[in-house]
C-alpha cells in the first residue's frame, strides 16, 4: 500500500524534508518524494500496520512550520517514476522540535530537564555541559537544572532582572510589570511563554499564533489589546513578540507559568541582577530569529531573516538598484526566469520601480517611475498651470490657509526621489493629515474611499511612463474641499493605488501576455495595501512574493 | 441576459457627477429580481476606457451620464439608443474628463458593443467650489431618470421593488464616494 502525503510548503528550505526523512529513518520505512515549486509530495510504502505507525509518529514528531499551508493524504496507486530518495541536508539551526521538547519534559527520560540535549530528530547536537550562574559576584557551575530554573523563575517573579544566554543570543529578561516604571518605552520586546493566554495582552489572529509556535519561532509585531492597555503597563500600541525558541527558555517557562507569568519583557542589554551563562557554544550554531508579518490572507512575509539559500545572495549582488536586486531574487526563488513577470517594488527606504521581466526582452524593462517635485512651490505652480487647477488652489488657500502655508514649508529634498511613499508624504503635508497616509487609511472604518487620480501622462509606449503628480494631488485637495475626512481621503489614496496597480497590469498584459505579478518591498507588508491589492488584481494573474528571502533587505 | 447600469461622471464637479450619484441612488433604493436576467450596477466615475473590459461582458447596458444638447436647459433628460442618438445631442459637451462616447465608439468598432441605451441629463453648471451639492434642476430631473430606468428594466422582465423608498439623491450624493455598491458587477 502507498500513501501520498501532499504538503503545500511556501519555502525552498529543506526543513520539512529533513524531518520527514528522520521520522522515516526511525520507523525504518521507505519514503520517496516529488517536489515542484510550492508542493512537496511524499510517497510512503508499507503494510497497513507500518503505515499506521508512521502516521502516528508523523502527527507527534513533525513540527508545525510557518511555511506550511495545506496538507492532505491519499492512497496512491504507484510511486511516480520521477520521485527521488529523501536526502537530509542540514541548512539552518532550528529551535527545539517536538521530540526534544518531550524528551526534556519526560521524567523517565535520561535528558529530563537537560536544556543541552542532543536530538536525533532535529539533528541538533550540543557540546554544552553546564549552566554558569552568577549572582552578587558569586559564580556557580551547575547541572541541577530543575533547581536552577525554579530559582530563576522565583527571582524573576520577585522583580529581578535575569541575563540569560540563549541559543539566539544574550538577553535580559524581566516581568512585564516592571515596564510600568518606564515612562519612555521604545521597541518593547515580549517573550510569550504561554500561547494559550496570548490574548490576555495581545491581539493576535489564529494564523499569527500558529506562526509564533512554528519551528521557525519568528518575531512578529502585534498590537496590545485595549483592556491590557488600560492597565498602563505597556505604553506603546505595538510590540515585538516571539515564543520560546530554545530549551533553556522552555524549561524556565514551566516555572514562570506556575507563578502565573505568561510573558516576559526582554532587551539585548541593560542592567541585571543574575546571569545564566554557558560555555562550549559555537556561534555557527546560533538560532536566527526571523522577523515576519502574517498578512490578512494568512500569507507569511519574511521581513528579516538570514535563513535563505546562499545562491540568493549571489543573485542579489548582481544588480545595483535595490528594486532590481529584490526582483531578481524573487524570480529566482520562484523559478520564474523563463516567465514574463511584472515586478512591483514599493519601499519605505529605497527607490520604487515597476519593471517587466522577460527573457525575450533580455531582462528588465522599466515601466514607470515616480518623480518627487524639487519643492512644494514647484508643485503648486504646476497645479496652477491650468485654469481648473488655479481655481482649485485659490479655493484651497481660502478655506485652508494654514494647510497651504504649512505645506509650502515641507521640505521635499529629504524624500526618496522615485517613491510612491514620498508622494504619500507630500499628500499628507498638503492636506495637513495628522498621521501618514497608510496609518490613517488603516484606522479608517469605511469599506471604500473616494477615487483618487492615479494617472499617467499620455504616452503610447508601455515603458518609461511618467506619473501625473498634479492630478494625484488635485483630487485629494478636491475631496478635502468637499469636506471629506482625512482618514477617508487616505483610504481613497490607498484603494485607488491598488486599482492603479491592477490597471497597469492589464495594460502591460495587453502588450506582453504576463505569467504573473511579483510584489516586493516593505510597503506590501501593510495589511491594508495587501488586502486591497489582492481584491483589485484579478484572479487571472498569479501573484508571487519572496519565499525565504526578506521582502526587503534592511541594512 | 446580463444587464449593466453604468453611472459616469466626476463627483467633484457637482452636477457633472450625477451619473455616478444616480446609480448609487438606484442601487440603494431598489431591489431587482429575475429568474432569467442579472442586474449589475457600476459606478464608472471617470474610468472611461478602463471600463471596456467590463462593458463587453454584458448583453444590455444603460449608461447614465451628462450630455449637452441644442435648445436644451439644465435638468432636461434624454433617453436614446447609443446607435441612434438624436442629432441635437452632443456628448462631448460635458466638462468632466470622461471620454465615454469615445469609449463606446471604440467598443463598437471592435464589434463588441452590447445593446446600449443612454440616459443623458443636462447639468446646470460647473461651479468653482468643490462640493457634493447638486443643483435643483438636476434633483428634479432625477424623478424622470428614475422613472425611465425602472420602466425599461420592467420591460426587460425585471421585477423592481423598493428597498429604501425614502432615500433621496441629495443624501446619496453626500456619501456615494465612500459607498459600496450592493448590486456590484455580477459577472
Amino acid at each position: 500500500m502507498i500513501l501520498e502525503y501532499k504538503f503545500e510548503y511556501i519555502s525552498n528550505n529543506n526543513t520539512l524534508i529533513n524531518f520527514f526523512a528522520n521520522i522515516a529513518k526511525k520507523e525504518d520505512i521507505n519514503v520517496k518524494l516529488t517536489k515542484s515549486n510550492n508542493e512537496i509530495n511524499f510517497y510512503v510504502e508499507g503494510d497497513e500496520d507500518q503505515l499506521l505507525s508512521f502516521s502516528d509518529k508523523l502527527s507527534i514528531d513533525l513540527p508545525v512550520s510557518m511555511f506550511l499551508k495545506n496538507t492532505s493524504v491519499d492512497v496512491a496507486q504507484e510511486i511516480p517514476t520521477n520521485s527521488t530518495e529523501l536526502d537530509i541536508k542540514k541548512e539552518y539551526n532550528l529551535s527545539f522540535c517536538p521530540t526534544c521538547m518531550n524528551e526534556v519534559d519526560n521524567k523517565n527520560s535520561n535528558n529530563y530537564y537537560n536544556p543541552f540535549t542532543t536530538c536525533e530528530m532535529c539533528t541538533d547536537t550540543s557540546n554544552i555541559k553546564e549552566l554558569i550562574i552568577t549572582q552578587n559576584g558569586n559564580t556557580e557551575h551547575t547541572k541541577k537544572y530543575e533547581e536552577v530554573f525554579e530559582k530563576l523563575a522565583n527571582d524573576i517573579n520577585d522583580g529581578l532582572k535575569v541575563k540569560i544566554k540563549t541559543l539566539s543570543g544574550v538577553f535580559v529578561f524581566e516581568k512585564i510589570d516592571n515596564l510600568k516604571e518606564q515612562n519612555e518605552q521604545k521597541d518593547v520586546n515580549l517573550l510569550c511563554l504561554n500561547l494559550i493566554n496570548i490574548s490576555n495582552v495581545l491581539v493576535a489572529k489564529k494564523s499569527e499564533v500558529v506562526a509564533l509556535a512554528s519551528i521557525e519561532k519568528p518575531e512578529l509585531e502585534l498590537r496590545i489589546n485595549e483592556v491590557y492597555k488600560y492597565k498602563n503597563i505597556i505604553k506603546t500600541d505595538i510590540v515585538n513578540v516571539r515564543y520560546l525558541n530554545d530549551l533553556i527558555l522552555f524549561l524556565l517557562s514551566k516555572h514562570l507559568i506556575a507563578h502565573g507569568i505568561d510573558f516576559l519583557s526582554y532587551s539585548k542589554d541593560g542592567s541585571f541582577d543574575i546571569s545564566a551563562d554557558f560555555e562550549g557554544f559555537d556561534e555557527s550554531e546560533k538560532i536566527d530569529i526571523p522577523k515576519i508579518k502574517v498578512l490578512d490572507n494568512d500569507r507569511v512575509v519574511v521581513l528579516d531573516s538570514n535563513n535563505y539559500e546562499n545562491k540568493l545572495t549571489t543573485l542579489y549582488e548582481k544588480f545595483d538598484e535595490e528594486s532590481q536586486k529584490q526582483s531578481i531574487v524573487l524570480l529566482g526563488e520562484n523559478d520564474l526566469f523563463k516567465k514574463k513577470i511584472l515586478n512591483f517594488f514599493n519601499s519605505s527606504k529605497y527607490d520604487d520601480n515597476i519593471v517587466l521581466y522577460s527573457n525575450d526582452l533580455g531582462g528588465f524593462l522599466d515601466i514607470l517611475k515616480y518623480t518627487v517635485p524639487n519643492s512644494m512651490q514647484e508643485l503648486f505652480d504646476e497645479i496652477s498651470d491650468d485654469e481648473t487647477g488655479g481655481k482649485l488652489l485659490i479655493n484651497f488657500k481660502k478655506h485652508f490657509p494654514e494647510c497651504y502655508k504649512n505645506a509650502l514649508k515641507f521640505d521635499t529634498s529629504v524624500l526618496t526621489k522615485n517613491s510612491l511613499l514620498s508622494l504619500w508624504k507630500i499628500v499628507s503635508a498638503v492636506l495637513d493629515f495628522e498621521d501618514d497616509v497608510i496609518s490613517l487609511a488603516s484606522a479608517c472604518m469605511l469599506e471604500k474611499g473616494p477615487r483618487i487620480d492615479y494617472k499617467l501622462l499620455e504616452q503610447e509606449e508601455i515603458y518609461n511612463k511618467t506619473f501625473n503628480l498634479v492630478k494625484f494631488i488635485k483630487s485629494g485637495i478636491s475631496f478635502k474641499l468637499a469636506g471629506v475626512e482625512n482618514s477617508t481621503i487616505s483610504l481613497g489614496y490607498i484603494e485607488s493605488y491598488t486599482h492603479f496597480v491592477a490597471n497597469i497590469i492589464d495594460e502591460v498584459n495587453e502588450e506582453v501576455v504576463l505569467d504573473g505579478v511579483s510584489l516586493s518591498g516593505d510597503i506590501f507588508s501593510h495589511d491594508i495595501i495587501s488586502t486591497l491589492l489582492h481584491k483589485s488584481i484579478t484572479k487571472n494573474y498569479k501573484i508571487f512574493y519572496n519565499k525565504d528571502f526578506p521582502i526587503q533587505i534592511t541594512k | 441576459m446580463n444587464i449593466l447600469i453604468l453611472g459616469i461622471g466626476n463627483i467633484l464637479f457637482q452636477d457633472e457627477g450625477i451619473g455616478a450619484h444616480f446609480v448609487h441612488y438606484i442601487d440603494e433604493k431598489y431591489e431587482f429580481e429575475s429568474n432569467e436576467h442579472s442586474v449589475s450596477i457600476v459606478d464608472g466615475g471617470t474610468l472611461a476606457q478602463r471600463l471596456i473590459p467590463l462593458i463587453v461582458n454584458f448583453d444590455y447596458v444603460f449608461v447614465v451620464d451628462c450630455v449637452d444638447a441644442l435648445n436644451s436647459k439644465a435638468g432636461d433628460v434624454y433617453f436614446f439608443d447609443f446607435e441612434n442618438a438624436p442629432d441635437e445631442i452632443n456628448w462631448q459637451g460635458s466638462a468632466h474628463e470622461v471620454e465615454m462616447l469615445q469609449t463606446l465608439n471604440m467598443i463598437e468598432m471592435n464589434g463588441d458593443l452590447p445593446t446600449t441605451k443612454v440616459i443623458g441629463v443636462i447639468p446646470k453648471r460647473i461651479a468653482d467650489d468643490t462640493t457634493f451639492e447638486l443643483s435643483d434642476e438636476i434633483i428634479t430631473a432625477v424623478d424622470t431618470m428614475e422613472h425611465t430606468i425602472v420602466k425599461e428594466l420592467e420591460k426587460l422582465d425585471i421585477k423592481v421593488s423598493k428597498r429604501k423608498p425614502d432615500i433621496t439623491i441629495t443624501e446619496i450624493a453626500q456619501i456615494s464616494y465612500k459607498r459600496e455598491i450592493l448590486n456590484d458587477s455580477r459577472i
